[in-house]
């Protein structure tokens, strides 16, 4: 067989036809990824020995973080990490470094062997488990049950799902037959099998992974995987990948790595850790939600409770200011941060009080807005909406609402509003749908959201979003 | 050399050493469909299978495998004919792929013979039921063995007919009705399947032959795997030196529906000593 290795099936790239035919005349070329000469600092932890291009001190945990991620995952598929042998990983500098010196087809931008992780990242997930995975079961199957497998250890790739939808649909229907030779060609075949993956060790057990990945050997064609497939589990392939992507609120992968987590205490900020995730979590008990402030621009995280997988993910996303804070209502549970991409830090600011949204306009004590950062009002579909209190100092801001909707939508009279104070006499600003508003905030001040609804969306909010300034950028 | 490589040369010398012993034949063309009494033929092959797909971005990949293939046969009595077929997979490729099969000259529909490094082994019984010059026409029964590895039970009972226009051409058509017992995790599932083996020969010189290959099969769906049609092209090319057939095969193996991504080459040394059939 030749082979080069990298994220799909082994394989070796053809220009055209008539390279292809001197490749397979050729028989028995073998570009196994490894072993080359590696210029850098090396570090050694129990089960690795880790090869940095740069010189720089490594991340203070990445190390063990790497031992306690091979024992995780080892221990799930049987694997028995050998000391003697450590794992390789070659950490290159960045991704021209990559492409030219690594033994990776150069699109990717990780790639992984028996030996170890090729990869312009610290800590490549779905790679560590490739490598486990030969390690632990032998050679690669075709790529629907290899990218499946390592997409299911490493949750890499994954996308959100609409609340209540099927896999199946944000997935675009994918068709198994068309995925058999996965290969770095389609994110949403990668997913895909990870959820098929996911559905087959949560049912029948890893080990029957294992056996289907000794049996569905590359190159294989779809009438004889359906056929090895029921030698194995005692339903058909057909019935297999609709159990896994047409159930809603599916597992995409076993996601005990990231969920990981300790408690994120009020007023601390934390950064995220050496494997890029940030292990924290916050409780919602009685409150009405919390206020995080992101770090960074263009950065995001995902709010998502472990304990129950079918539940709701929250999407936080860091906007076009430096930080940004959202005032994120959540129901009750224990929600882990996932990183994607991992702002700077995370700042847990406050809990929301029980009476943040309130169905009455009562002065008490509001949540202060920051006229440096961009702040987002984020409001749960199905949830009733009346008055927040909130404090801007006085200064001038830009509103614009994003998945609302309100009696009379779109016309403004039903808009959310900014209103000076509780009585009749009141000042308010409503702002309409598909544009930013001008408006100044006082300490006092309050959102007036009666017969507001947040609009169902992939993200999990409908948005009040709070830019800093007066200047209004293009619209849409 | 590996263990596989070694089984294969050894086969491939020893066709090669009948060869230099025996007296010239005749054009393949007008071999008869069944060996004569107490005539055998051995034959050796190697073939290289691959499949091509799309990677990332607007790149393409192949997978290759290979396998080896080999076979004997003699002939009982007069129209009766035994043969028995091994096959090997010499790499994970090779078993994905069934490399084996492209392995087999030109008689490349094996009706499943599992994915494990070695093919389930197959013994076959030729039987002519009628003979002219330019016809022949009989029965094959074909049985796959269980392994422990692929514990599926195949057997193959086929009608053969065999028309020489001779020493120009030949066509053999025939129909094979197949009955497979699959073990499933569930149990054994009995997988009914038919084919159509179509095989056009031509001779332009005395010894230089030429072929061109259809295999249509048609597998019926089971509660746990669906119906499918598969067909296999190909065209062989091979010379006729004394009683061996050196000859070359391309294949295109297209599961309808499942695409026309696969490819396979194979080389074939097959040789007949013994006993000269009456011409």
């Amino acid at each position: 067989m030749f082979r080069v290795n990298d994220r799909g099936v082994d394989g070796a790239r053809v220009a055209d036809g008539r390279a292809l035919l001197s490749v397979v005349l050729l028989g028995a070329l073998s570009c196994e990824a490894g072993g080359g000469p590696f210029a850098g600092t090396v570090s050694r932890s129990q089960l690795f020995e880790y090869h940095d291009r740069v010189d720089e001190p490594l991340c203070p945990t990445l190390l063990s973080l790497l031992d306690d991620h091979a024992r995780l995952i080892a221990g799930k598929i049987g694997f028995n990490p050998d000391p003697a042998d450590p794992i390789q990983y070659f950490k290159f500098r960045d991704d021209g470094d990559f492409r030219a010196s690594s033994p990776c087809p150069p699109e990717n931008g990780s790639c992984a062997s028996a030996s170890g992780v090729y990869s312009e990242y610290f800590f490549e997930p779905h790679e560590l488990a490739h490598t486990y995975l030969f390690r632990a079961w032998g050679s690669k199957p075709t790529g629907l049950v290899a990218e499946g497998e390592a997409v299911a250890l490493s949750c890499e790739p994954s996308s959100l799902a609409f609340p209540g939808a099927r896999p199946r649909d944000h997935l675009k229907n994918p068709a198994w037959r068309d995925l058999l030779a996965l290969y770095g060609n389609s994110t949403e075949g990668y997913e895909a099998a990870g959820y098929w993956i996911t559905y087959l060790a949560g049912r029948y057990g890893w080990q029957s992974v294992r056996e289907l990945n000794e049996r569905a050997r590359p190159g294989i064609s779809a009438t004889d995987f359906e056929r090895e497939f029921a030698r194995v589990y005692p339903i058909s392939m057909d019935d297999a990948w609709s159990a896994a992507l047409d159930t809603p609120g599916a597992a995409p992968c076993e996601n005990d790595w990231r969920c990981m987590s300790t408690p994120l205490e009020v007023g601390t900020r934390v950064a995220p850790e050496c494997d890029g995730q940030l292990h924290r979590s916050i409780s919602v008990v009685d409150q009405a939600g919390v206020a995080l402030t992101l770090g960074g621009v263009g950065t995001e995280i995902l709010l998502h409770d472990c304990a129950n997988p079918a539940a709701a993910t929250y999407e936080l996303t860091g906007g076009g200011a430096e930080r940004t804070t959202h005032l994120a209502a959540l129901p009750p549970g224990t929600y882990t941060m996932f990183p994607a991409p991992a702002p700077k830090d995370v700042q847990f600011s406050a809990y929301l009080p029980s009476t943040y949204d309130s169905g009455s306009c009562a002065p008490g004590v509001g949540v202060t807005i920051d006229p440096t950062e961009e702040t987002h009002v984020d409001l749960l579909p199905g949830a009733p909406n009346g008055w927040i209190q909130i404090d801007g100092g006085g200064q001038d801001y830009l509103a614009e609402t994003v998945n609302l909707t309100w009696t009379g939508w779109p016309a403004p009279a039903g808009a959310p509003a900014v209103c000076d104070g509780c009585d009749a006499s009141a000042n308010c600003v409503l702002l309409p749908a598909g544009q930013l508003t001008s408006v100044t905030i006082g300490d006092g001040s309050f959102l007036r959201l009666q017969g507001v609804s947040a609009v169902t969306t992939i993200s999990g909010y409908g948005q009040l979003i709070i830019h800093p300034g007066t200047q209004a950028s293009p619209g849409p | 050399m590996t263990k596989p490589s070694l089984t294969a040369a050894v086969v491939i010398a020893a066709s090669m050493l009948a060869a230099g012993t025996a007296r010239g034949q005749g054009r393949l063309v007008d071999d008869e469909a069944v060996l004569a009494p107490l005539r055998a033929r051995v034959a050796g092959g190697y073939g290289v299978s691959w499949l091509t797909y799309p990677g990332p971005g607007q790149s393409a990949y192949a997978i290759g495998g290979t396998g080896v293939n080999a076979e004997g046969a003699i002939g009982l009595s007069r129209g009766l004919e035994v043969g028995v077929r091994f096959g090997l997979r010499l790499d994970d490729a090779g078993r994905g792929l069934r490399a084996d099969e492209v392995a087999r000259g030109f008689e490349t529909a094996t009706y499943g013979t599992g994915l494990s490094t070695i093919a389930n082994p197959e013994l076959r019984l030729r039987w002519r039921v009628v003979q002219w010059r330019w016809l022949e026409a009989g029965l094959d029964e074909r049985f796959v063995f269980p392994t422990s590895s692929a514990p599926d039970v195949t057997q193959i009972l086929g009608a053969w007919l065999s028309t020489h226009a001779p020493g120009v051409a030949r066509a053999d058509v025939g129909i094979d009705g197949v009955l497979s017992w699959q073990k499933f995790a569930t149990g054994y599932q009995l997988l009914p399947a038919f084919g159509m083996p179509v095989r056009i020969w031509v001779n332009p010189t005395r010894g230089l032959f030429a072929g061109a290959i259809v295999t249509s099969r048609y597998y019926a769906s089971t509660p746990y795997t669906t119906d499918y049609v598969q067909v296999t092209t190909g065209v062989v090319v091979g010379y006729r030196v004394g009683p061996c057939d050196a000859s070359l095969g391309a294949y295109l193996l297209d599961v309808v529906n499942s695409g026309s991504d696969r490819r396979g080459i194979g080389v074939d040394l097959a040789c007949r000593f013994g006993r000269q059939p009456h011409r």
